[in-house]
């Protein structure tokens, strides 16, 4: 059975012009990735600001065309076959990042869920009234919320409607770009609960973006660590956070704030390096603890324990 | 618009005088027929040139028509000429403003430039120029008015367009399956609507000085039918001996232009989402 999302060395450069007179230099947002997410499993995308994480989620939504590769659904070329780009919508919607902007401002909450399936021209009103409610339902908001307008409801609540609206056409995949970054803390584990029970409940198969490896540990089933465009590791979940292997994974493990002050542990402090690795090196180079003269040859991705993929020469 | 813009916009000492001196002269314009008290046609040849006094409130004029009357139906000119002409040019500027902010590339380019060109003519002159060649009538004066004046929407709506069209919330609306048509006039017109209502109650202003202007020259209104430019210019010849046919169409004018540029500049404020939260 094909993938339900399949990346096949998707590449994805912009021109950017730095100052109005010098010459448009190539910026490699996506540098070839593979990877291929099965029906009904989470992966979790990890990686800092910058690392291409979004760019990819757009691709998969097909609002941004590869510069080359392919984006497959269940075997179908997003951009080469009529078949898929017909039924996008009920194959694949979204989770933005931030709940204030991915909500129509001048449209009610029960409005804003039920755009697709006024649009897609899905059954009858009143038909369409009912699976709005069982939406709002879904997500834990109630029937007086749907005629609100969205400055009334707080981020979590917004966030909710955003994943409803998500919900609406029954789609297989949703990818989730950073969904809870935005959020207070406190509401962050209520929103992933919903994703967790929803991801039960209807069967679905997330992409999940995140710069956070907390919050993406508890929903994915594996975990790809990306980093200037690259994929650098992809594993099952809990191997990922037992035995990481790429020493930028280990960096990204180390950062996340451990809530005991007797754990004092050495913080891998990732340096912040701006120059570049070189042409062909691996990119880490200038901030990679363990680099040598090898790592000016960028390895390919190889596969150390069943499952366990990683670029790196010395993991 | 709900009942906090109202809230705020009654606290709001611009507002208030702006809305009292636009809503006091529409309804004294709408209601001419009714409450003048003389038909501003007819002619009295036993009382020309009179001051202001019990019989004319405001006076007559050198054919012996009642001031008063003449400025009640010269309002509704101005009235229709402001709202038509910026309807007109609201319209066209949305149109262009939202295709060429949406599609981009060579739609853009090609409605862009054309802008450009149209700015590039003063465009009293261009009215004057095609008045020269048209009738002078009322439809015309709107119609030309309208078209030589939306330019300024279009670069405003094309401007809101460019970023709402990169919003997530369109962004969204299109992965849910809707069409252009739909991203169009569901999501980036009414959040666009704001800040060109502000431009058009401004617009409103210069289009009803643009017709006073062209009547005062003798290329609008054409007597006897009343506009306060075509008042102005009669006045203009017996300016000694009654100035009073001169200086209260001049003050309708002057009053109007200020209500709207007030209306215009405190919609400003209270639309500005920056300023709301």
């Amino acid at each position: 059975m094909s993938a339900c999302l399949e990346f096949r060395d998707v590449r994805k450069t912009y021109f950017v012009r730095r100052g109005a007179f010098s010459r448009a230099v190539p910026v490699h947002a996506v540098a070839g990735v593979d990877l291929a997410v099965a029906h009904g499993e989470t992966v979790g995308l990890v990686g800092e600001s910058g690392c291409g994480k979004s760019t990819l989620a757009r691709m998969a939504v097909r609002l941004d065309a590869p510069t080359s590769g392919q984006v497959l659904m269940d075997g179908m070329d997003l951009w080469r076959t009529e078949e898929v780009t017909d039924r996008l919508p009920e194959l694949v919607q979204m989770v933005f990042q931030d709940p204030f902007s991915s909500l129509d401002p001048r449209m009610t909450v029960a409005q804003s869920v039920g755009e697709a399936l006024d649009a897609r021209k899905v059954g009858d009103k009143a038909s369409r009234r009912a699976r709005v409610a069982e939406l709002l339902d879904m997500v834990g908001l109630s029937p007086e919320h749907a005629g609100r307008y969205p400055h009334q409801f707080s981020g979590g609540q917004r966030q909710r409607a955003a994943i409803a609206r998500a919900l609406a056409l029954n789609p297989r995949l949703v990818v989730c770009d950073e969904p809870v970054s935005a959020l207070d803390v406190s509401i962050q584990a209520q929103v992933i609960n919903i994703f967790q029970d929803l991801k039960e409940r209807l069967g679905l198969t997330y992409l999940f973006i995140s710069h956070d490896l907390a919050v993406v540990s508890h929903l994915s089933d594996r975990v790809a660590v990306m980093y200037a465009g690259r994929l650098v590791e992809l594993a099952p979940a809990a191997a990922l956070y037992d035995a990481p292997l790429h020493p930028y994974t280990r960096m990204l493990l180390a950062a996340i704030p451990v809530p005991d002050p007797a754990v004092r542990q050495e913080r891998g402090a990732a340096p912040e390096a701006r120059e570049s690795a070189g042409e062909g090196a691996c990119p880490l180079v200038p901030r990679c603890p363990l680099a040598g003269p090898d790592c000016a040859q960028e390895p390919p991705m190889r596969e150390a324990a069943p499952g366990h993929l990683v670029r790196c020469h010395r993991a | 618009m709900t009942d906090g813009f109202w809230r705020s916009a009654l606290r709001h000492p611009m507002f208030l005088a702006g809305f009292l001196l636009v809503g006091g002269m529409s309804l004294a314009a709408v209601l001419a027929p009714w409450i003048a008290p003389f038909d501003p046609t007819a002619l009295n040849v036993d009382a020309l040139l009179q001051p202001p006094g019990a019989a004319h409130l405001l006076g007559t004029d050198a054919l012996g028509r009642d001031v008063l009357s003449r400025m009640l139906h010269g309002g509704r000119v101005s009235l229709w000429v402001g709202f038509l002409a910026v309807g007109l040019a609201v319209a066209v500027g949305l149109f262009f403003g939202l295709v060429a902010g949406y599609f981009g590339g060579l739609a853009d380019e090609v409605i862009m430039r054309g802008v450009d060109v149209m700015l590039c003519f003063p465009s009293f002159f261009l009215i004057l120029t095609v008045i020269a060649f048209l009738e002078p009538s009322l439809a015309n004066i709107m119609i030309i008015i309208g078209l030589t004046s939306w330019m300024g929407v279009a670069r405003l709506v094309r401007a809101e367009t460019l970023s709402l069209a990169r919003r997530d919330f369109v962004l969204a609306s299109r992965l849910a399956g809707a069409g252009s048509a739909r991203i169009l006039l569901r999501h980036i017109l009414p959040n666009a609507a704001g800040p060109v209502l502000v431009s058009a109650t401004l617009g409103i202003a210069g289009a009803i000085l643009t017709e006073s202007s062209l009547s005062f020259l003798g290329l609008g209104v054409q007597p006897p039918m009343p506009s306060w430019g075509n008042m102005l210019l009669e006045g203009k010849e017996v300016l000694e001996i009654a100035p009073w046919l001169s200086v209260f169409p001049g003050l309708a004018i002057l009053f109007t232009v200020l209500g709207y540029n007030l209306l215009g500049e405190s919609l400003r404020d209270l639309l500005d989402p920056r300023l709301k939260q």
